[in-house]
């Protein structure tokens, strides 16, 4: 997703809905964003759908990555109907997320039924313009989530251009999460590292220092990294102001000796052993 | 001397019939480097040490000296291992000198092969440092063709009494392309195409169950995966569309066989020599070469043909001389 796009999801059953949800989380992971998840009900629910669809949310709960909150806590109660409050408050969110070291911020919400305060389709077709409005000015990006059986066909079409994209969960599962942790805006990677994901890597790596030039990498569940994304962690240190340092923790044994044979050699870089 | 200029070097090959030849002229390369208080380091098959130490008696204190199975259990280790001990010990205006030998027999002929292509580009890799390397061979053990191949590889050589310069000393890169020909994957290895970045994680999975199958575990099994995912990625982003990856084993060796219909790389020398650590290119062919036995970069009109060898087992092989 980039930044400022505004997409919905229709889920069928219950089913979808668990394989939808996680996957626009995991999504969200795997660019190391965080991901604020505005939910109806109560909070366990919520935790409890994701860890169903596959998602290990103690983690990025404690960094948090991941935000659980109501619809009231969110937009305001009662909710803020006029653009430039809605732009205020995200602004804000995104300014503490790029504080906390994540390099974005995704916003998916569920829209099970119409939400408060929302009562017709007319006025919920309102809502959605006023929220994509605000995710190009504030520059965040949404995913919301409608549920296809409470929507007749022409609603599910309007609702749908008010979007500028449907997302499907046909996506397969990202190479790597990229977790933040909650200690000293540490970072933990998960998964695979190879050239489709170095991207992402340098924008979280980047993120990351820019909130506080000293990083702890957990390679710790890193079960392939290849050469190039280890050069993009030794030339992003050795960009770092003079007492930066990334250092890397609980590496493997293939990815230590890796790093040894490919030569690389930095004093911004420590590995910990 | 002949070979590149920078270090002010000499790279020079020892003939020698008997263990008198060996003694006297290996002896009297250490004692004249002792005398200009130059570091010495030693490095051969633990029977060819002895005669040295024998050979020196107290002057053998001031060598460094290293089980040559150990420094060359790869081709790609010995050059890091021997490039590290230089640049600890041969700056500063500090001059070195270093004995070089190893049990070929011991060896497959493609890791001869390579070998000798590292032969080649020693005269490159370590030109930039004030190192005299002399490199024996025993001519009783030693086949005819690996010695064609010496005379080839190094500029100067000595036999008997004599040193000369070689007269079939060939340029380096030029030795490389001509001693590293294309081979085709047998008919009916296992492969699989690749010709996008969201392709890798398939053909690792691929490598990973041809490993698996051919008995490759422990710490070889993510090295040799590295390796292969290294030359892999090459060929994505250098090379050209079609992309393939056989797995097979060929003797002893198991061997993952990259081919693109790209040109492939302007000078195979440059994969024999250790990326600048600040380098942005490079990394990648170099990591493989240090995982594997050896490394082959072939080009013909067929397009690039990367191979490279892990051994599996090396029995029913001839013990160290």
């Amino acid at each position: 997703m980039v930044s400022g796009e505004h997409l919905c999801v229709l889920y069928q059953d219950q089913d979808d809905r668990r394989r939808l949800t996680a996957a626009v989380v995991r999504g969200g992971l795997a660019a190391g964003d965080r991901v604020m998840y505005v939910v109806p009900g109560a909070r366990e629910v919520a935790l409890a759908r994701l860890e169903a669809g596959g998602i290990e949310t103690g983690r990025p709960l404690d960094g948090g990555q991941l935000l659980v909150q109501s619809f009231g806590e969110v937009y305001g109660d009662p909710a803020t109907l006029d653009l430039s409050g809605l732009v205020a408050r995200f602004r804000l969110a995104l300014s503490e997320s790029v504080a906390a070291g994540f390099p974005g911020l995704r916003l998916t919400g569920e829209m099970g039924g119409y939400p408060w305060p929302v009562e017709s389709l007319e006025q919920l077709v309102r809502w959605e313009r006023m929220v994509s409005r605000m995710l190009g000015e504030v520059g965040i990006a949404a995913i919301c989530q409608y549920d296809q059986g409470r929507l007749d066909e022409p609603a599910a079409a309007v609702i749908a251009a008010e979007h500028s994209g449907v997302a499907t969960s046909g996506q397969r599962l990202p190479l790597a999460l990229f977790i933040a942790s909650a200690a000293s805006l540490a970072l933990r990677i998960e998964g695979e590292l190879d050239l489709t994901n170095g991207p992402a890597l340098a924008r979280v790596l980047r993120a990351r220092l820019a909130a506080r030039p000293r990083l702890r990498i957990d390679l710790g569940a890193v079960t392939f990294a290849d050469v190039g994304s280890l050069r993009e962690i030794y030339q992003i240190a050795a960009g770092l102001p003079s007492g930066g340092q990334i250092t890397l923790a609980n590496a493997t044994e293939p990815v230590r000796r890796i790093l040894d044979l490919a030569g690389f050699r930095s004093d911004a870089v420590v590995i910990e052993s | 001397m002949s070979g590149p200029a920078g270090g002010d070097g000499t790279h020079r090959a020892l003939l020698y019939r008997d263990e008198p030849e060996f003694r006297g002229t290996v002896g009297a390369f250490i004692r004249q480097g002792l005398a200009r208080h130059e570091r010495i380091l030693a490095t051969a098959p633990l029977g060819r040490l002895d005669w040295i130490r024998a050979e020196l008696g107290a002057d053998a204190a001031a060598v460094e000296f290293a089980d040559s199975a150990a420094i060359y259990r790869r081709q790609g280790d010995a050059t890091r291992a021997l490039v590290d001990w230089l640049r600890r010990h041969a700056s500063d205006g500090r001059r070195a000198r270093i004995v070089a030998e190893q049990a070929l027999s011991r060896r497959t002929p493609a890791e001869v092969a390579d070998y000798l292509r590292m032969e080649a580009a020693a005269n490159v890799i370590y030109s930039s440092f004030p190192v005299q390397i002399l490199c024996p061979y025993d001519t009783a053990e030693v086949p005819g063709d690996v010695l064609a191949g010496v005379r080839r590889t190094h500029p100067e050589l000595i036999e008997g009494d004599d040193v000369r310069p070689s007269g079939s000393f060939a340029d380096p890169s030029t030795f490389i392309r001509d001693h590293c020909l294309v081979v085709e994957p047998p008919p009916g290895a296992a492969s699989i195409d690749f010709d996008r970045g969201d392709d890798l994680a398939g053909v690792r999975f691929f490598l990973r169950e041809q490993m698996r199958a051919a008995g490759v575990d422990g710490e070889a099994a993510p090295l040799l995966l590295a390796g292969a995912g290294e030359v892999i990625t090459n060929a994505l982003v250098h090379g050209a569309a079609p992309r393939r990856v056989w797995v097979y084993t060929e003797g002893p060796a198991l061997v993952c066989h990259v081919h693109d219909r790209g040109p492939g790389i302007a000078d195979p020398l440059a994969t024999y020599l250790a990326p600048d650590r600040h380098a942005d290119r490079g990394h990648g062919l170099w990591l493989g070469r240090q995982v594997s036995d050896s490394l082959e970069v072939a080009a013909n009109a067929t397009g690039t043909h990367v191979r490279l060898l892990t051994i599996l087992r090396r029995s029913g092989q001839q013990p160290v001389p």
